[in-house]
């Protein structure tokens, strides 16, 4: 994925990650900066950018009303794209570009999209729900891609904004509901029923009583995994790595875990074997820290300012 | 639905414009890490990014000129960015015309000669679309070309006008670009000189020239307010090069400005 590494760079680099040193200062364990920004584009239901170092991701949500056949499962379905911009990996041709936004759209796939299954998405029972596109931008990339992916991935599907909205069922003219006799307005006549009056009939369509900003948040936003990418250089293991730094570990292992500390996901990347007592406390150790790192996303997300950094994150200088 | 009123009585346009006044322009140099150069440009919510690369040896030597640099250009969209989700393929007609007609119009702009058997790449994003995508991206561009330090005749802005019964309008969004004639123009202000001219739409010639007119002359406008961002970023740039105590704030406030 990265420039191709001289053996020198490599080994240097693996020398000092062995006695703990990083080429920028950092501990094994620290990230750089994250930062996230969420409501970035306006014109997509629900959209966020973040940041690690100088990898730099924008998601976007989408709504799109779907209509459903009767065999249909009845949660709503996701679908989801990666692109990764030839200026993010100037060194890559088309081909090997495809085939890395293809990888991380698996991901996407794999561990994220199955878990938005929420009955929330359903607008009427066999005949109508949405249907989620969470597209993902790679703007710029210095490593630790996955990670950066799936927080902008979770802060996007954070600020989603579900409209409400209300059935509509159809009434033939002269049969009323419960013979209320109420019913003489225009509306009536015309065959329209609000959905309170018509309740427990089968709605036909819908109307939107919110506004494109107005809605409710995504149930479960705040249990959604996150991405851990831990590096591992046997006997060591590093989080956050830069191009280079990932460059030289030869196993990576990515986990995805929710802010309880359940795992939800484990891939790992890299030819190299991995013995099963390192996995198990890799493992533990990896689940501790995005653990950690979760719970610290989930409340900088709570903050208001998160949504008023709106697309302006200043400069890089 | 109502019909789609692009003027109303009181001379406002359906965003509430006047029909000269152009949609909030900001800019911002720099905004990607690896580029040579790199800028991000908003005209109301049409949000696009521009990238440079070069001049650089072409990765494709076949392509190369012994005498003056390549230009290319790559556009890509993304799926949010209009309406509707839609993702483009790479090769997309549609995307591969639209980067042909931004090389066609830097390529007389910018020095070629002086960088013989180079490559020049510039790579553009739209985040946002929501009409005046050409003339977005060419201002990006012009600014991104600035930011990596290539020479060029003069800067080249350019601005979308459009017709409604005889009233001429500038900087259309979506809703008025699907139902008004629009021109685009692109004009390097020093010189008065056009650069590009594009109309994929049927319009009585009698009033293009006015159309014409009012875009280069709102084009000098943009060319003024481009200017002053590059001046700032360049200040603030000798500020911090000299290193003087403070310069953080004051970097900071110009920022907040844009």
């Amino acid at each position: 994925m990265a420039q191709p590494l001289s053996k020198a760079e490599s080994s240097y680099t693996a020398a000092g990650l062995l006695n703990s040193q990083r080429p920028d200062g950092r501990s094994l364990l620290d990230y750089r900066p994250i930062t996230l920004a969420t409501g970035v584009a306006p014109t997509a239901n629900g959209s966020a950018r973040a940041r690690i170092g100088d990898t730099d991701v924008v998601v976007a949500v989408k709504l799109d009303m779907q209509r459903m056949d009767e065999e249909d499962e009845e949660e709503g379905r996701c679908v989801c794209s990666v692109e990764c911009s030839p200026s993010a990996f100037p060194h890559l041709d088309r081909d090997a570009l495809s085939d890395l936004s293809t990888d991380l759209t698996d991901h996407l796939r794999t561990y994220l999209t199955p878990l938005l299954t929420s009955p929330q998405l359903l607008i009427i029972p066999h005949a109508r729900r949405w249907q989620l596109a969470v597209d993902a931008l790679v703007l710029a990339h210095s490593g630790n891609l996955h990670d950066t992916l799936f927080a902008a991935a979770r802060s996007a599907l954070w600020d989603l904004r579900l409209p409400r909205t209300r059935g509509v069922v159809y009434d033939a003219p002269g049969t009323g509901v419960g013979g209320d006799g109420s019913g003489t307005g225009s509306v009536e006549r015309a065959g329209v029923l609000d959905h309170m009056r018509g309740m427990g009939r089968q709605a036909v369509d819908f109307e939107l009583e919110d506004g494109a900003d107005e809605g409710l948040p995504l149930e479960g936003r705040d249990d959604l995994p996150v991405c851990l990418t831990m590096n591992l250089l046997s006997p060591v293991y590093y989080l956050d790595a830069t191009s280079v730094e990932e460059a030289c570990s030869p196993t990576r292992l990515l986990l995805f875990v929710r802010p309880s500390g359940t795992l939800c996901g484990i891939q790992k990347l890299g030819s190299a074997e991995l013995h099963p007592s390192e996995l198990k406390q890799a493992l533990q150790e990896g689940v501790k820290h995005a653990k950690e790192m979760a719970g610290t996303m989930n409340r900088r997300l709570r903050e208001p300012t998160t949504r008023s950094l709106g697309s302006n994150l200043g400069p890089f200088s | 639905m109502s019909r789609f009123e692009p003027l109303n009585a009181g001379n406002l346009r359906s965003d509430g414009r006047r029909p000269l006044e152009l949609r909030s322009f900001s800019a911002q140099l720099t905004t990607h890490p690896s580029a040579d150069g790199s800028a991000s440009v908003s005209h109301g919510l049409t949000q696009v990014t521009a990238c440079v690369y070069g001049p650089r040896e072409a990765k494709n030597r076949g392509q190369t000129m012994h005498d003056r640099a390549l230009v290319n250009v790559e556009v890509s969209v993304a799926p949010w960015a209009g309406e509707m989700r839609r993702q483009r393929a790479r090769g997309d007609k549609r995307t591969l015309e639209f980067a042909a007609s931004i090389k066609a119009t830097f390529e007389p702009v910018i020095q070629t000669t002086l960088y013989p058997r180079s490559e020049i790449h510039i790579h553009i994003h739209v985040l946002q679309l929501d009409g005046g995508l050409l003339q977005a991206s060419i201002n990006a561009t012009t600014l991104a070309l600035i930011d990596a330090g290539i020479p060029m005749l003069d800067y080249v802005s350019s601005l979308s006008a459009g017709l409604y019964l005889t009233t001429a309008m500038l900087d259309l969004t979506s809703i008025e670009e699907s139902d008004l004639p629009s021109v685009t123009v692109a004009v390097l202000p020093r010189s008065g000189k056009v650069t590009l001219v594009s109309m994929e739409t049927r319009l009585h010639v009698d009033r293009f020239e006015e159309m014409f007119k009012l875009a280069m002359e709102g084009g000098k406008v943009l060319r003024g307010e481009m200017d002053r961002i590059v001046r700032e970023r360049t200040a603030a740039l000798a500020r911090q090069m000299e290193g003087g105590g403070g310069t953080k704030e004051e970097d900071k406030m110009d920022t907040d400005d844009l």
